[in-house]
């Protein structure tokens, strides 16, 4: 069985080329409004679906190649004093 | 005269998931939510989270340590996510993206110091302080951090 025949759990385990792809395309969508493809009730059916394909999987996980954006800076305001406004 | 600081905290205010922009960081806002699923642990760890109101979005923690007890979101756990950065995962697929553990405060759902604490407030129980002691010590010694640190 290939990496490919294996359920797709998340975005890391597609391709790096298309991991790569998807950042770029990522960088041209700043400050859009989402257009999610799922509904809520599939986006939920799908990540219970991926817990199910991680709980039976019997086969050791090969490592995954994948890329990783740098992470952005941490927040520097306290939860505290964010709740404060409200 | 106030800093650029205090003038971004006075203008922070709680968002919803319906009013997040993609691949924006929502510098002065927070949100709080419900876990509604168990995680699980890819490259990071995902769980779908639920605000008041029902809107959901998934929630990634990028910063995990899985070889750490604490390392989980353990379903119905409430967080609060400071500064939200709702990332563009794909066709249609969109995260909030959680990097520093410094971002996100857990309540864990799985917590008996949560529900005590919650038991509190609710005036509901009185606890002493010898209690309080004790139960944190075995928190620690059990390796439950941040469930010691609620103690």
């Amino acid at each position: 069985m290939s990496m490919n025949d294996q359920p797709c759990v998340d975005t890391y385990d597609v391709s790096l080329d298309h991991q790569i792809s998807i950042l770029n395309a990522a960088a041209g969508l700043e400050d859009d409004s989402p257009v999610p493809r799922l509904s809520k009730e599939e986006l939920i059916a799908v990540h219970l679906n991926n817990l199910e394909v991680l709980k039976n999987s019997s086969k050791p996980q090969k490592p995954k190649p994948l890329v990783l954006p740098a992470a952005y800076a941490p927040s520097i305001v306290s939860l505290n004093d964010l709740q404060k406004v409200r | 005269m106030k800093s650029q600081l205090q003038r971004s905290v006075l203008n922070s205010i709680q968002i919803s998931f319906e009013d997040l922009k993609v691949e924006v960081h929502h510098r002065g806002y927070f949100v709080t939510a419900r876990t509604i699923t168990p995680p699980y642990l890819s490259t990071e760890v995902i769980t779908i989270i639920e605000e008041e109101g029902g809107n959901i979005a998934k929630l990634e923690l990028c910063f995990q340590n899985p070889h750490s007890p604490d390392s989980d979101l353990p379903q119905n756990s409430t967080v609060a996510i400071k500064e939200p950065y709702y990332k563009y995962n794909g066709d249609g697929d969109y995260v909030i993206r959680v990097d520093h553990p410094s971002d996100i405060a857990v309540l864990r759902g799985d917590d008996p110091a949560v529900s005590m604490i919650m038991d509190v407030v609710s005036k509901t129980k009185t606890i002493t302080p010898s209690e309080w002691k004790n139960a944190g010590d075995k928190a620690y010694l059990e390796k439950s951090y941040s469930s010691a640190i609620e103690w």
